[in-house]
């Protein structure tokens, strides 16, 4: 299972910290309510669209990334220009757009690594409170990323054998035994990692 | 906050992505077919309590966040948040809240009898639906540029597939804790 959205590159993009970005998008996404004018909308549009082509975002392997937000922008914007005028659709198409493709800009040139590295490194000041513990949080991060897969494949051989008892597929006979399962793997996971004393 | 709950937590996170894995499940009556991934929202705050299921939720957006594909759909990365659903992803964390808060006030972790029914469904009632729909009826408004009335009507739509989900919900959180009770925290 391909579980990242990345996309291998090279550029002086790819290799810019993680916070960089980040910060940037952060405080492009305020500034960008701020703004009202439709010409310097139009240009970070464009701009925007640059970018993104440059790292090859529309190509057909990663266009996933794009094509969701940018089909709810679109709708998004129809409404918009529905219930209040025009302008205000426009407005919310070039503002919404330009933010999504710089947001599935940051996604695709950030190694999921990095942003979790730049997350610890965030929290570890705040690791003066005793309930934040940065470790923690790391590791409960990488046990979701492990068990994902197990407990989709547990969830689809529930299904495989109710199926071949000729049951049909019924969301509550199919989720009441996979958190069960999920509850008692939880049992078997922690009893591990005491006996290893981790944490 | 013992292993145990770290891995609940974890866990129930990996739970919440993998059921919008799997193909949305038809459910009788409702035209559109149903994720599950709102259910498993209701879930954590139903089965974990307030506090877990609130930091199980923190966890699936942080993934969302650092550009994992853990959407129902495969859908992933930072853009997901400056879109409609950004309202709805924060209004998860509030959503898990409430109806972990309500079932740790009003009953036992073990009860099941008729007045628990009625206690979940309300709890996935006001918190599935009510508490999530809050900061995304805001969100919308606030990037629309339309008013929050207008944006209320227009979300109505969605509520009748949600209430089915909450009754789902209600239904599956009767049927773990018959078979596998666990303390709400």
């Amino acid at each position: 299972m391909d579980l990242s959205l990345y996309i291998q590159g090279q550029t002086i993009l790819h290799k810019l910290p993680a916070w960089v970005k980040f910060i940037t998008l952060l405080v492009v996404s305020i500034l960008a309510y701020w703004v009202e004018d439709l010409a310097i909308f139009t240009v970070a549009f464009i701009g925007a669209v640059g970018l993104v082509s440059y790292v090859g975002i529309f190509r057909k392997r990663n266009r996933k990334v794009i094509i969701f937000p940018l089909v709810m922008v679109i709708l998004f914007s129809i409404f918009s220009a529905f219930v209040v005028d025009i302008h205000q659709g426009l407005i919310t198409f070039f503002r919404l757009s330009s933010l999504v493709m710089l947001a599935a800009f940051v996604t695709v040139t950030t190694k999921s690594d990095a942003f979790m590295a730049m997350i610890e490194r965030a929290l570890l000041p705040l690791s003066i409170f005793p309930f934040i513990k940065p470790k923690a949080i790391s590791l409960t991060i990488s046990l979701t990323l492990r068990f994902i897969p197990t407990i989709f494949k547990l969830g689809m051989d529930i299904r495989e054998a109710q199926a071949a008892r000729g049951l049909q597929s019924n969301p509550i006979a199919l989720i009441v035994p996979l958190i069960v399962l999920t509850l008692k793997h939880a049992d078997d996971v922690s009893d591990a990692l005491d006996a290893r004393m981790i944490e | 906050m013992t292993t145990k709950d770290l891995v609940l937590i974890a866990l129930f996170s990996a739970l919440i992505v993998a059921l919008g894995l799997f193909p949305p499940i038809p459910v009788l009556g409702i035209p559109a077919p149903i994720t599950a991934q709102t259910l498993g929202v209701m879930l954590a705050g139903t089965i974990l309590g307030a506090k877990r299921g609130v930091l199980s939720v923190v966890v699936v957006l942080v993934l969302v966040a650092i550009g994992l594909p853990v959407l129902a759909g495969g859908r992933g990365g930072i853009a997901i948040f400056q879109t409609a659903s950004g309202g709805f992803l924060i209004g998860w964390i509030f959503g898990a809240f409430v109806i972990g808060f309500i079932l740790k006030n009003f009953i036992s972790d073990t009860q099941v009898n008729i007045r628990a029914h009625v206690i979940i469904f309300i709890a996935c009632f006001l918190g599935g639906i009510c508490a999530v729909y809050a900061p995304a009826i805001f969100w919308i408004s606030s990037i629309s540029g339309a008013t929050l009335g207008e944006v209320y009507a227009s979300l109505l739509v969605f509520v009748p597939g949600d209430l089915v989900k909450a009754v789902i919900a209600m239904l599956i959180t009767i049927g773990v804790r018959r078979t596998y009770p666990l303390q709400l925290k």
